[in-house]
């Protein structure tokens, strides 16, 4: 029995120390580098960085308020905040009304959409990027029919944020529909068919008994793709505007580019503490959940 | 075969040996020098290495093997640049012989890699001495490249001839000219460069090639809004492409009319029909900066006697040749040491470049350019 313990314990120790060594050290130390630490571990990264904080006593937060006092810097923390909600936002509605769509119709072109979703799960993004890009752009597909159809004016998408925004709906909708769904079948037909006995419409029926079962499967889309929004770099990289820039795409000019990493790392921690609270968001949601139906 | 077997561990024995420094007289004979080659870039600086240079100085040259490690698009470069900087402080061997990145020029600027002279690399007299000043005499160009001026002849009858001319053009044909981020490909920093460039004093402008000092950066101010006010007319009212690549594309699919470009990239994309056979290049009076590809020595390499030997080698004619026709660009070494030949199949672009700034100011432009020129548009 204790045998068996011990290895238990070193077969989770293994990936844990893997983990600690390859991702954990790394992080700490640039965790304290942005804090103006660029001895030890950092001297290296130091030698050749330019425009560094350098903290002799202590720690400082000057490249974090250096940072903030940029316009260009303020724009771009901004404008990935308001790609990041919107994505996030238009993707539930998309998602919810696919999956709904797939719970109560049963026709072939159900059953054809019901694969035809799980498609950009199978497309690279750098080429769904380019090919969105090119669709949306001015002089492409939509902006050439509306042309046609006596609009001069509609407004192409590519190389804005909301282009972004399409890129990110895009690459998310395959795990939102499967998750939605999924969420959906497992709400039982008899309490559906109860509600409508009693007159419920469709719009009640989604409200009042789908919306509140489902709770879970929409915090974990809300939560998973806020978190990988957060800190995407190919579709904003393709399909965004030069300026603002969101942050992954930022992190990596000022990281290489730039050649400032102490200012890109800074800018790594603040996505972090963005995705942390997302995080801790979704632990409490679970939890409370759990507490609701009795499991903890 | 088994005959093949034994000479090769004979030969292993001796490479063993011959770099451990123990190499008898009579091991020498046999003893094989293995130089490590770390290339970046894209196939076809790769196919340059590995189909064509190195097995012709492998064959003149049967002691010596070169071991080319290729990292496309330079991917790992920073960290390849780390390792030399380390192992440079520890005072030990990075496992790098040569190198052939943009992380040479970097380097260099630190004093991370090996002062080249003319006694151990006799044929570096051939190139440009502005070039190797501006790397301490560490790094060696062994290629380069020009920005040029593409543009599409169906549209556009009269080219732009002077950057003075071109500004004027991009506000009479708004929406039918931009140029790539400077922090994503040379074409648009060169470009960026040239216009900075223009409103820079006089004396001033010297000093950005060879100096590195912070203070000059305050001359930038004036042509960095010269910049910004071109934004309307930039195409969509101020999008700028990733990369010299997204440059190319805009004008293959008509999006664009006029952009700086690589020659080397153009050329190769216009043999490859990547581009329309509509596009034609010009070069502006003064030229556009070019770019030199420098190659690298590390102190540390425990083979510096091999690796000076080949890259004066690198510098010969028949080297540079190969060069030039290969990478459709321009040799590392003066035009008139490359043979007539070769001269004349290049005569439209067979001119000297502009010599661009320190790469000390690299990325303080590309940084500067972002929170100014970029940061207003849309």
């Amino acid at each position: 029995m204790v045998n068996r313990r011990w290895i238990g314990f070193l077969m989770a120790a293994l990936p844990i120390a893997f983990l600690l060594a390859f991702v954990g050290l790394p992080t700490v130390e640039s965790f304290f580098y942005t804090f103006g630490y660029t001895g030890g571990p950092n001297a290296v990264v130091s030698e050749m960085a330019q425009n560094q904080v350098v903290s002799h006593h202590g720690a400082t937060l000057g490249v974090y308020t250096e940072l903030w006092k940029m316009a260009s810097f303020r724009a771009d923390f901004i404008a990935t905040i308001w790609v990041t909600i919107a994505s996030v936002a238009l993707l539930l509605v998309i998602s919810w009304v696919i999956a709904l769509y797939l719970r109560f119709s049963d026709g072939w072109l159900a059953r054809v959409a019901s694969s035809l979703y799980l498609i950009p799960m199978f497309i690279p993004s750098v080429i769904a990027s380019y090919a969105l890009v090119t669709f949306w752009n001015s002089g492409g597909f939509v902006d050439a029919l509306a042309k046609h159809l006596g609009d001069p004016n509609f407004p192409s998408f590519g190389y804005t944020l909301f282009g972004v925004v399409i890129g990110n709906v895009w690459t998310g909708l395959p795990f939102a529909v499967l998750m939605l769904a999924s969420g959906l079948r497992n709400v039982p037909d008899s309490y559906i068919e109860a509600a409508r006995d009693v007159g419920a419409r469709a719009w009640t029926v989604s409200l009042r008994i789908l919306l509140p079962m489902n709770t879970l499967p929409i915090i974990i889309v809300a939560t998973f793709n806020c978190i990988g929004v957060l800190g995407a770099y190919t579709v904003p990289y393709l399909m965004g505007p030069t300026a603002p820039q969101l942050l992954g795409v930022a992190m990596t000019s000022y990281f290489s580019a730039y050649n400032e990493p102490q200012q890109a790392e800074a800018m790594a921690v603040m996505v972090f503490i963005l995705a942390a609270a997302v995080g801790t968001w979704y632990v409490i949601a679970n939890l409370r959940l759990d507490r609701k139906s009795g499991s903890v | 075969m088994k005959k093949r077997k034994l000479s090769k561990a004979i030969l292993a024995a001796a490479m063993v040996t011959g770099l451990s420094g123990g190499a008898t007289v009579a091991m020498a004979q046999t003893s094989t020098t293995t130089l490590t080659l770390y290339t970046d870039g894209d196939v076809n600086v790769q196919d340059l290495w590995e189909q064509d240079l190195i097995p012709l100085y492998e064959k003149s040259h049967p002691n010596i093997k070169i071991n080319v490690v290729f990292d496309a698009h330079g991917v790992d470069s920073t960290s390849v640049q780390d390792k030399i900087i380390a192992a440079e402080k520890a005072g030990k061997n990075s496992g790098y012989d040569i190198l052939d990145s943009g992380i040479v020029p970097t380097l260099a600027t630190a004093n991370m890699l090996q002062k080249l002279n003319p006694t151990e690399v006799p044929n570096m007299s051939h190139v440009d001495p502005a070039l190797l000043k501006q790397t301490n005499d560490e790094g060696l160009p062994y290629r380069g490249s020009s920005v040029v001026l593409a543009y599409n002849s169906a549209e556009v009858k009269n080219p732009p001839k002077t950057l003075n001319a071109l500004l004027a053009w991009i506000k009479a044909n708004p929406g039918k000219f931009t140029y790539n981020t400077p922090s994503t490909g040379g074409s648009g920093d060169d470009f960026v460069m040239a216009v900075v460039n223009s409103k820079v004093p006089k004396q001033d402008q010297a000093k950005l090639i060879t100096s590195s000092s912070k203070s000059l950066e305050s001359t930038w101010t004036p042509g960095l809004n010269l910049l910004k006010s071109l934004g309307p007319d930039i195409y969509r009212h101020g999008y700028y492409a990733n990369g010299n690549t997204g440059t190319l594309n805009l004008l293959a699919n008509g999006s664009i009319w006029v952009a700086p470009v690589w020659s080397d990239m153009a050329l190769s994309a216009l043999q490859d029909k990547q581009l329309p056979s509509t596009i034609k290049l010009i070069q502006l009076t003064p030229p556009f900066a070019g770019g030199p590809a420098d190659m690298g020595v590390v102190k540390n390499s425990p083979n510096k006697q091999a690796a000076y030997a080949f890259l004066n080698w690198l510098l010969t004619p028949q080297a540079q040749t190969i060069v030039v026709n290969k990478m459709n660009g321009y040799p590392g070494v003066e035009w008139k040491y490359v043979p007539k030949s070769v001269q004349q199949k290049f005569s439209a672009i067979a001119k000297s470049y502009a010599t661009g700034w320190s790469s000390f100011y690299g990325a303080d432009l590309d940084q500067a350019w972002q929170s100014t020129v970029a940061a207003q548009s849309n």
